[in-house]
């Protein structure tokens, strides 16, 4: 057990994540189709977007013009973020089998091993990856796979957000708080 | 939001730099972009100072979701001035997971290097 083992794979998660996006970007994002579609994908954002900003201000009788065409800018937003994520279907296959065998590789490495000590004892459906191939009870003993899970949650997407190849987020989502008032506002 | 606005992209760290600014009009995007790193900032400073103390247990989890939670809705609302109740939403879950997943790795880094 020693911080090395844990900066190291904080590395390697880096390491690898660059490596898939660099494999992702030969494969898609210089590409022509993707450019355009993205850009498609943006537009049709903004336009959904001021429609419904002028919504906001129109009177209830306009309303029904604007929401046909609301729906169908939705419609063919749908349809563009389906095919961008068609078009990226190769290389997420490529990029999955690499993540795998480089999982793989640090299982072999970390095998049975402690990485370090964590500062909580993890609950329930969480030890399964935090104390994975490790014997002993003292749950507080992390494995490699935990930290890795996390470096790929926190760095892995960051990175993406930093080389702006963070895959677009799915709109739509109604908080639940205010749904209520939304459906007494239509 | 003007046109020119939209179709001109400014750097993350501009952005970032910018941040407390208030002369500086922010499109909806370059909030929610500014939201995600403030976030992230303010998870890795929070995962150091917890594994410093060091701070164990559940406590510091709360700790954290409540730090996070006042941060990012004080930004927001009083520094931004956001009233849209839909956008505030997507604001409060932006980079969330994220961060606590920074939050993560900095604790338990710090705790093994000072404590262990």
């Amino acid at each position: 057990m020693a911080v090395s083992d844990i900066v190291f794979i904080i590395l390697i998660s880096i390491g690898s994540t660059l490596l898939s996006e660099g494999i992702s970007w030969l494969l898609i994002y210089r590409t022509e189709q993707y450019k355009r579609s993205k850009q498609n994908i943006e537009k049709l954002q903004a336009q959904i977007d001021k429609i419904k900003e002028q919504e906001s201000h129109t009177a209830v009788l306009a309303k029904k013009g604007k929401d046909k065409k609301l729906e169908r800018a939705e419609e063919s937003l749908k349809n563009a973020n389906k095919d961008l994520t068609t078009g990226k279907m190769k290389s997420m296959f490529a990029v999955a089998i690499s993540m795998v065998a480089l999982f793989s590789y640090l299982n072999s490495i970390f095998d049975g091993k402690v990485v370090c000590k964590l500062p909580f004892e993890p609950i329930g459906f969480l030890q399964g990856f935090s104390h994975r191939n490790l014997a002993g009870n003292d749950f507080t003993d992390c494995s490699m796979t935990f930290i890795y899970v996390l470096c790929s949650m926190g760095i892995r997407s960051n990175i993406q957000m930093i080389l702006g190849t963070a895959p677009p987020k799915q709109k739509g989502q109604q908080n639940p708080f205010f749904a209520d008032m939304d459906a007494k506002s239509k | 939001m003007s046109s020119s606005d939209s179709t001109k992209e400014r750097s993350h760290l501009f952005l970032l730099k910018n941040a407390f600014n208030r002369d500086i009009k922010f499109t909806n995007k370059e909030i929610t972009v500014n939201v995600h790193w403030l976030r992230q900032i303010l998870g890795v400073i929070l995962g150091i100072l917890f594994g410093m103390i060091p701070l164990k247990g559940f406590i510091s989890f709360g700790s954290f979701f409540i730090a996070n939670a006042l941060f990012t809705s004080f930004y927001y609302s009083k520094i931004l001035e956001v009233e849209d109740p839909d956008f505030k939403w997507e604001l409060f879950q932006e980079g969330f997971m994220t961060s606590f997943a920074m939050f993560c790795i900095s604790w338990i880094l710090f705790y093994n290097v000072f404590h262990i």
